[in-house]
């Protein structure tokens, strides 16, 4: 090993456990009552939840009988897009994006072997969808508009008020999956009909997060057998992790100040530019971005192999492209944007947290640079062009 | 618990024999065409021996491991080794792979072929052959 000093840059993949979260975790976990049961304990543990049901409706804009708890958002999408078509017997249309999370794209394909029809529309080269391309793809059968807010590989927002708007105008329900950007930008005013989020990527502990569900849209639960979360999601709640989650809900939103976006963006500022001085790199989105992923591709190297290195110098950052056992996997958002196999397996996403400090960004742009210089060198004409 | 043995993160962070010789007797280029990796050996023989070898390799940190790995044990070796060189061998003294790495052994192995096949039938490849 090289240098064990670790900086995390993995923050889209999952934050650590918040210090508040963890306490409330703990605070939690001492609840011996049931929710559901009639008597003093049940009554406490229902009181938490609901005290944390109300935080989380804070974040997502809603109001408390909107919140579904989910065990995260995987699930939550899940349940947004089955629970719809489910609620209409498998019948209409849904328009998706080809770069939406899997957990999303899954769901989809799957609905399709029901029988829902599906629409599955591309990003530009900047990694937007357009909104025109959603309202052209919008039919008279259309039930559902699933975009997600900011993507998880690159960053790039989504016009989801545009879309909103759309969805509004033609009377069809909207989902977004704002995994991505939950307690970092401001999910109050999206107006989606649907919100699904996760805790474990914002300070929360892992396996909660909730789907917002508007009032009066008719959704059928994937688990079925109590009338739990609104009768959506039946099962003893988890009510330590949801008091983690609006432990850190709180975190958040306490932070979620002009000068806290202005101090994230200034870190994003002093990566790229420290990385651009490697020579022949490009930054994956062009365009409304989230400051906090840095998603960049470096010409002739490899992300996983770059990945790797970073890895022994203790600097932990992801790749949307991998090579396991000889097969390829690459990423399914990078291609839709119009890139090549080879740009899309030389792209590293870096994604910042609050504790990342400027001394950090300058370490890891050191050692990337170095790195890329080296892998460079290794590879000499072979790797020439790519 | 790391995902590299020690002789891959030796060979990965500090390559030997990394480069392409001035005027080799012989090149060999292979690739795997699925995963992209890619292995480009040159070397100097000299009576049947490789007196110098050097490698130039684009893929996945246990590739390149590889690479400088071969080019190590090949390096004073009789070209008859390196004609009958199989994963096994590779996979050995990279240290043993995990499943997800073994493709790369026989990379390693094949490019290792490729070289004593060339130099038998006096080829210089200047693009990748298939891996297998």
């Amino acid at each position: 090993m090289i240098n064990q000093a670790e900086i995390y840059l993995d923050f889209a993949a999952t934050a650590p456990l918040h210090p508040a979260a963890a306490s409330a975790v703990a605070r939690g976990q001492s609840l011996v009552g049931n929710p559901s049961s009639r008597h003093e304990a049940g009554r406490v543990a229902a009181e938490a939840l609901d005290t944390a049901r109300t935080s989380v409706a804070r974040l997502l804009g809603v109001t408390p009988p909107e919140v579904v708890f989910t065990s995260g958002g995987s699930e939550s999408d899940a349940l947004a897009l089955w629970g719809t078509f489910a609620a209409r017997r498998f019948s209409g249309h849904l328009v998706t994006t080809s770069i939406e999370h899997s957990a999303v794209l899954e769901n989809a394909r799957a609905l399709a072997d029901f029988g829902v029809a599906v629409t599955v529309i591309d990003p530009g080269p900047s990694g937007h969808v357009d909104a025109a391309d959603i309202g052209a793809a919008i039919r008279p059968d259309t039930v559902l508009v699933s975009v997600m807010h900011a993507n998880n590989e690159t960053g790039a927002i989504q016009p989801i008020d545009q879309i909103v708007a759309l969805t509004r105008r033609a009377g069809i329900a909207m989902h977004t999956d704002a995994v991505h950007t939950a307690g970092k930008l401001d999910l109050g005013s999206l107006g989606a009909t649907m919100v699904s989020v996760s805790a474990h990527k914002f300070g929360g502990p892992r396996g909660i997060g909730a789907l917002a569900v508007r009032a009066g849209h008719r959704l059928a639960p994937l688990i079925r057998g109590g009338s739990q979360e609104g009768a959506l999601r039946a099962g003893t709640e988890n009510v330590a992790a949801a008091m983690g989650m609006a432990a850190a809900v709180e975190v958040c939103l306490g932070r979620l100040t002009p000068g806290y976006r202005r101090g994230m963006r200034q870190r994003r500022r002093r990566l790229v530019s420290g990385l651009q001085e490697a020579g022949g790199v490009a930054l994956n989105v062009t365009g409304p971005v989230l400051d906090e992923t840095v998603s960049v591709r470096f010409e002739g190297v490899r992300g996983d192999t770059l990945a790797d290195v970073l890895d022994l110098h203790g600097i932990y950052v992801s790749t949307g492209s991998a090579c396991h056992a000889g097969q390829d996997s690459v990423s399914h958002v990078l291609t839709a944007q119009g890139l090549g196999e080879d740009a899309a397996r030389s792209a590293v996403r870096f994604s910042l947290g609050p504790d990342v400090s400027g001394e950090d960004i300058d370490r890891v742009v050191s050692v990337t640079t170095d790195a890329v210089h080296r892998l460079r060198r290794t590879a000499g004409v072979v790797g020439a062009g790519r | 618990m790391p995902r590299f043995s020690p002789q891959v993160i030796d060979h990965f962070t500090n390559p030997r024999n990394c480069g392409r010789l001035p005027s080799p007797d012989v090149a060999a280029f292979v690739g795997n065409p699925v995963c992209g990796d890619q292995i480009l050996l040159t070397a100097h023989v000299h009576d049947g021996v490789i007196t110098d070898i050097a490698f130039e390799a684009f893929g996945c940190s246990a590739s390149l491991a590889v690479a400088s790995i071969v080019t190590e044990r090949l390096r004073g070796s009789p070209l008859s080794d390196a004609a009958v060189l199989d994963q096994e061998q590779v996979a050995a003294w990279a240290g043993g792979l995990s499943p997800d790495q073994r493709h790369v052994a026989a990379l390693g192995a094949d490019v290792a072929r490729r070289l004593a096949e060339n130099h038998r039938d006096g080829i210089t490849d200047d693009a990748p052959v298939a891996a297998g």
